[in-house]
């Protein structure tokens, strides 16, 4: 397995091993961390692992880190392990709301699109925005509201569409 | 009231939607990272063997090619050397030549000496027989070396006939070599005594031979002994220069 195809793999199946760790250590950070630590075992068995094997033995991987966290987070709390390993990872509609998020979002103005943008999916704090837009902090905090009743009406109408 | 909560709740959910993703596409980026990352500690551990191996087979390589190109430069003037090479060649080819030349001189001066004075002091037919059995036995550099002792014998042999007497004490043979090489007061004293010495080897080898021959020459009587051991032969004195004029003197008389 090449480094590429590696890489690949992993990305696709990132949000997958993000939810599984998170449903067990219920941290999305220390989620992230169990993330990377598979990653890493992963990567150091790549010569031997398949690409269609991949799946399951990396959600298998990720769950042992999670527990293993979750020991070390709260050691007096008795861990049912077994049940942790058979559980299924949480089914997410994530990319599905996603979708309809940025669809809804796409149709603001675009001032108040990249305020959305860059608040929730980038992450940026709204002193970043000022610098990053020019914008004083007032005038990112109105074109964020104004971006939410936007927001509102969209859902409306798109409910209106769909029921229609 | 209540839609407006739900429009709300709806926008924070869409909004969350967004952050999830948003710090989704950040966590795969980080993880992207941490790969690359990885590979490169891979390719920093792995490849600097490989270049440690490859590096000095390259400076080998370059090396090789530099001295080829200082070959195929040097090379056209190297057509010159061997044009002195010849020279020196020649030198010495004429050198050995002269050598070779004087050597046999000697050699075929030493017969006639020989028998110049044999013919004149004893009878010819034995002295030959005698001196051929001798040649035939021994190899050819004692041969030679034979022939030019014999040579050296016979000047000597010459000089002591002439002006001296047989028993009187020698002109030496120092004196003889003397007359032949003059030494230099620059000369050192082991570059004047060594053809000396040559020639007094030379004549205890001739002596020696002599005595393994008795045909050729009577050993000398060793019967009278002296708490010193054997007395000491008056011929000896001369090495086989003596031994030869006794003997030529016996066969005379």
């Amino acid at each position: 397995m090449t480094t590429e195809e590696f890489k690949r793999d992993i990305l696709r199946l990132q949000a997958r091993l993000q939810r599984t760790a998170e449903s067990i250590i219920g941290d999305p950070d220390s989620a992230a961390d169990a993330v990377q630590e598979t990653v890493i075992t992963l990567w150091e068995q790549r010569a031997t692992i398949k690409s269609q094997g991949m799946e399951k033995l990396s959600l298998t991987i990720v769950k042992r880190r999670s527990i293993d966290l979750l020991r070390k987070q709260k050691p007096t709390i008795p861990i049912d392990t077994e049940s942790l390993m058979l559980a299924e990872p949480p089914q997410d509609d994530l990319e599905e709301r996603y979708r309809l998020a940025r669809k809804l979002v796409d149709q603001l103005p675009q001032r108040q699109r990249n305020a959305i943008l860059m608040k929730y999916e980038d992450g940026l704090s709204v002193e970043e925005i000022e610098k990053a837009t020019g914008m004083s902090s007032t005038h990112v905090y109105a074109t964020l509201s104004r971006a939410y009743k936007s927001l509102r009406e969209a859902i409306k109408q798109y409910i209106k569409e769909e029921q229609g | 009231m209540n839609t407006e909560n739900e429009m709300n709740e709806e926008v924070r959910q869409l909004l969350d939607s967004l952050e999830e993703h948003g710090k989704n596409v950040r966590r795969q980026q980080e993880l992207s990272d941490l790969i690359d990352r990885l590979a490169e500690e891979e390719k920093t551990v792995a490849m600097p063997r490989k270049h440690r191996k490859l590096t000095p087979l390259w400076w080998a390589m370059g090396a090789a090619a530099a001295c080829l190109l200082l070959w195929l430069l040097v090379k056209p003037n190297a057509k010159q050397q061997p044009e002195m090479e010849q020279e020196i060649l020649v030198e010495t080819t004429k050198a050995v030549d002269s050598v070779k030349t004087e050597v046999p001189e000697v050699i075929l001066e030493a017969p006639v000496a020989e028998e110049e004075l044999l013919a004149a002091e004893t009878t010819n037919e034995t002295e030959k027989s005698e001196s051929g059995l001798l040649r035939s036995s021994l190899p050819r550099n004692d041969v030679q070396e034979k022939h030019k002792n014999e040579t050296i014998q016979e000047q000597l042999l010459a000089e002591n006939t002439t002006t001296e007497p047989l028993e009187s004490p020698k002109p030496t043979d120092t004196a003889n070599i003397g007359s032949n090489h003059t030494p230099i007061e620059s000369e050192t004293p082991s570059a004047v005594q060594k053809p000396q010495r040559r020639v007094i080897r030379s004549l205890n080898l001739v002596c020696y031979d002599c005595q393994k021959n008795p045909e050729f020459i009577t050993k000398p009587v060793m019967e009278d002994r002296t708490i010193f051991g054997h007395p000491q032969d008056p011929h000896m004195k001369n090495g086989s220069l003596a031994f030869e004029i006794k003997r030529n003197k016996t066969l005379e008389q």
